[in-house]
């Protein structure tokens, strides 16, 4: 077979072996990588250019421990590689990726692979890693071994994958392997004696990690590092937001000001000034909190410390009726809980998966943290706690641990229900500790910032011009004397809403803010600074909309509301991805109606109790 | 009604319109699709004029529309879905049906040249 104008290579490997940092550095394309398996849980296609001016089709596959699929990322692997997938064509090349630093897992899957008898290239991975370990790997030898050409390759370095393109740019017609059956028993032999023939390790694992874990992986200590730092987390999020927070929320105000001067009075003044400055600078503030809780998890990430946590957690996760295979899922809906729902593909029992979906939107994704902050900031003093910790960033945690602690009991409430006994043991790689690289999380940050600012200037811009319009007409009758806002078909929808909301201490003006939030959360800020702007409060014109609400609500009406948004499912998209996924409308309904229920109740008995107490 | 006014409120209206065209994109991608689908399938009938037909073909959605998770959430770059992963997932209430119509999206290309 020869590879003549477009072919397509597929890189297939067990998970956390590199390569997605392997498709980046060929396509140019910065698909999410982390030192952690599960990443990819999805086909991605890429072209990539040769020197001689071929061009190649490469497909990311997700990793996979066997072609014997358990779990359904692993299942699309499978499918490509046996060209299964109607109208999907089998690649002309499989290119196997392998960790150098742990060949004795990696090889049985390249041996299984090449029994399908495709035309077939091993990277070798991760070779400077293991250089640095001591491993010696005779190339030579392990090319005669396996019967197939080895290219050395490191995929985060720049020129990494050189040796690796210019293999793939000379071949023209690729070995086609014989087909042969072998059993598990056989291959593990076969690894073993390959091993011993051409790979020289000092050590199993590296010595620093074995020194980290024991303490990291500590039944006692581990857990209260792992405690102390996400309690740091939320503390820095706080308190090293404060200045940049000031200094945008200064731009906000003085651009606002200067349009309020600059433009004649009229209805685009009120646009611009009521709708745009006091929405949009209302939630673009938050910027630097979302930057720098990503900038923790981004670091976590990459240093391959987020496994040991699943770890860590998985005898208390497997208690409340959810496994180890859980955490990452529901550690990444700690950003958005749609690509926490999508990594659920990689939970074999699709039990646990369908528990971990229905719980997933009770993490705390990053687009609730402005409304969290917003109303911490204005009811909840900025005190020291015992001369160290930052009042705010506790409630900020404690906010943070009611949305894992609820999801936890859920999921207990779930097993229950379904009367499971069985036992999922958690077997799960811990990669080696890798110092993060600043130019992986500089770009990470900034491709946060770049997700964030869309946002504002697409769904949440949008949102908020329509917001104001409905604000704004039908204009008042002659001789009115409320606030204009109050005759608008908003304020006839939050007046007709308020008796459902009362019970729960909203008023009027945050059941509009509930409408446009359900698009994405942080819109109900964008909301609430248009509402309170329209409603005559001119400091809300100048995104400062803390005091306003400040000054006109009670406390026990801000507790309730934050209750509110730790479970209320304020996103469509994420119903949307649920359906999607589970292909199923019964189980979007499910998580909805349980969802807005305990955010009802929640925020009923916060409000209560904290009208009785104050 | 002066002409800044007349400015002013059409520049409004504009604003808003499209504000509302984006959001149901968004949040009803499939259904906005299938709308512009029968208007450009209207203005595109052999009967009508040049122009018309011109602004049908315009209007005419392209494939890869009205998919994705219609979030503007972005963060996982990975609206494309595959169809295996939905079908592998069986639950209960779900029917083969069901199962058949889902359409496969476009995966994510990248391009580069080394």
């Amino acid at each position: 077979m020869a590879i003549s104008g477009i072919s397509r290579i597929a890189l297939v490997g067990n998970p956390n072996c590199g390569k997605t940092a392997l498709f980046n550095q060929l396509t140019g394309s910065r698909q999410k990588v982390a030192n952690y398996a599960g990443v990819t849980v999805e086909r991605k296609e890429g072209r990539f250019t040769a020197p001689s001016g071929r061009v190649f089709k490469l497909l990311d596959l997700p990793g996979a421990y066997s072609l014997e699929a358990t779990s359904p990322d692993e299942v699309v692997t499978r499918d490509i590689c046996l060209g299964r997938i109607p109208g999907e064509e089998l690649p002309d090349l499989i290119v196997c990726v392998a960790d150098a630093t742990n060949l004795r897992l990696h090889l049985r899957f390249v041996l299984e692979v090449k029994r399908l008898g495709r035309p077939m290239v091993l990277a070798l991975n991760m070779m400077d890693a293991a250089r640095k370990r001591g491993i010696t790997i005779n190339r030579e030898e392990l090319q005669r071994q396996l019967g197939m050409d080895v290219i050395e390759t490191v995929a985060i370095k720049h020129d990494g994958a050189k040796n690796l393109v210019a293999h793939i740019d000379r071949m023209e017609v690729p070995e086609v392997h014989a087909v042969t059956d072998q059993s598990d028993a056989d291959l593990h032999t076969q690894v073993l004696a390959i091993l011993a023939s051409a790979v020289t390790m000092p050590r199993t694992t590296a010595a620093v990690d074995d020194a980290i874990d024991r303490w990291a992986l500590h039944s006692v200590f581990g857990l209260m590092i792992l405690a102390a730092v996400m309690f740091f987390i939320f503390q820095a999020v706080f308190s090293w937001a404060e200045p940049l927070m000031d200094g945008i929320s200064t731009g906000v105000t003085v651009t606002g000001q200067w349009f309020a001067s600059a433009l004649p009075d009229g209805l685009l003044r009120s646009l611009i000034v009521d709708g745009l400055f006091a929405g949009l600078g209302a939630v673009l503030v938050f910027l630097p909190q979302i930057l720098i809780l990503f900038l923790f998890i981004l670091v976590l990430e990459e240093s391959g410390y987020l496994p040991r946590a699943a770890f860590l957690l998985d005898r208390m996760m497997f208690k409340a009726g959810l496994t180890g295979r859980s955490f990452i899922p529901l550690l990444s809906s700690f950003a958005c809980a749609i690509p926490g729902i999508m990594a659920t593909r990689s939970i074999q029992d699709p039990r646990d998966r369908l528990t971990t979906i229905l719980v997933a939107p009770l993490m705390t994704c990053s687009a609730r943290l402005p409304v969290y902050t917003l109303l911490i900031a204005a009811f909840i003093p900025n005190t020291t706690v015992w001369n160290f910790f930052n009042l705010q960033g506790i409630v900020l945690f404690v906010l943070y641990v009611a949305g894992v602690a609820s999801a936890l009991a859920v999921a207990w409430f779930i097993k229950r229900m379904r009367q499971d006994k069985s036992e999922h043991a958690l077997l799960m790689e811990l990669p080696s500790y890798r110092l993060p690289s600043p130019l992986n999380i500089a770009i990470g940050l900034w491709e946060r910032a770049y997700i964030f600012m869309r946002r504002v200037t697409t769904i949440i811009l949008s949102l908020t011009v329509l917001l104001w319009f409905l604000s704004t007409f039908p204009a008042p009758p002659e001789g009115a004397t409320l606030p204009a806002i109050e005759y608008s078909l908003a304020g006839m929808v939050g007046r007709f809403m308020e008796p459902i909301f009362a019970p729960i201490g909203f008023n009027w003006q945050i059941c509009i803010a509930l409408i446009p939030g359900l698009a994405a959360r942080e819109v109900a800020v964008a909301a609430l600074g248009t509402v309170y702007a329209m409603a005559g409060s001119e400091d809300a014109v100048a995104a400062q909309l803390g005091p306003v609400i400040a000054a006109q609500w009670s406390l026990a009406t801000a507790l309730a509301l934050l209750a509110w948004y730790v479970f209320a499912p304020q996103c469509l998209s994420t119903l949307a991805v649920i359906r999607r996924e589970t292909n199923s409308w019964r189980v979007v309904a499910i998580s909805t109606s349980y969802l807005f229920g305990l955010a009802y109740l929640a925020a009923f008995l916060t409000y209560h109790i904290a009208k009785a107490i104050s | 009604m002066s002409m800044v006014g007349f400015v002013q409120n059409a520049i409004i209206g504009l604003v808003v319109l499209m504000s509302a065209l984006y959001v149901l994109r968004q949040l009803m991608p499939k259904w906005v699709r299938g709308r512009q689908l029968a208007l450009a399938i209207m203005l595109n009938q052999p009967s009508h004029s040049l122009l018309a037909r011109k602004l049908g073909s315009f209007m005419t959605p392209d494939d890869s529309s009205g998919g994705g998770c219609g979030s503007g959430c972005s963060s996982c770059s990975s609206c494309g879905s595959h169809p295996e992963i939905a079908s592998e997932f069986k639950l209960r209430d779900q029917s083969e049906k069901k199962r058949d119509a889902k359409v496969e999206t476009k995966p994510l290309e990248f391009q580069r040249h080394i």
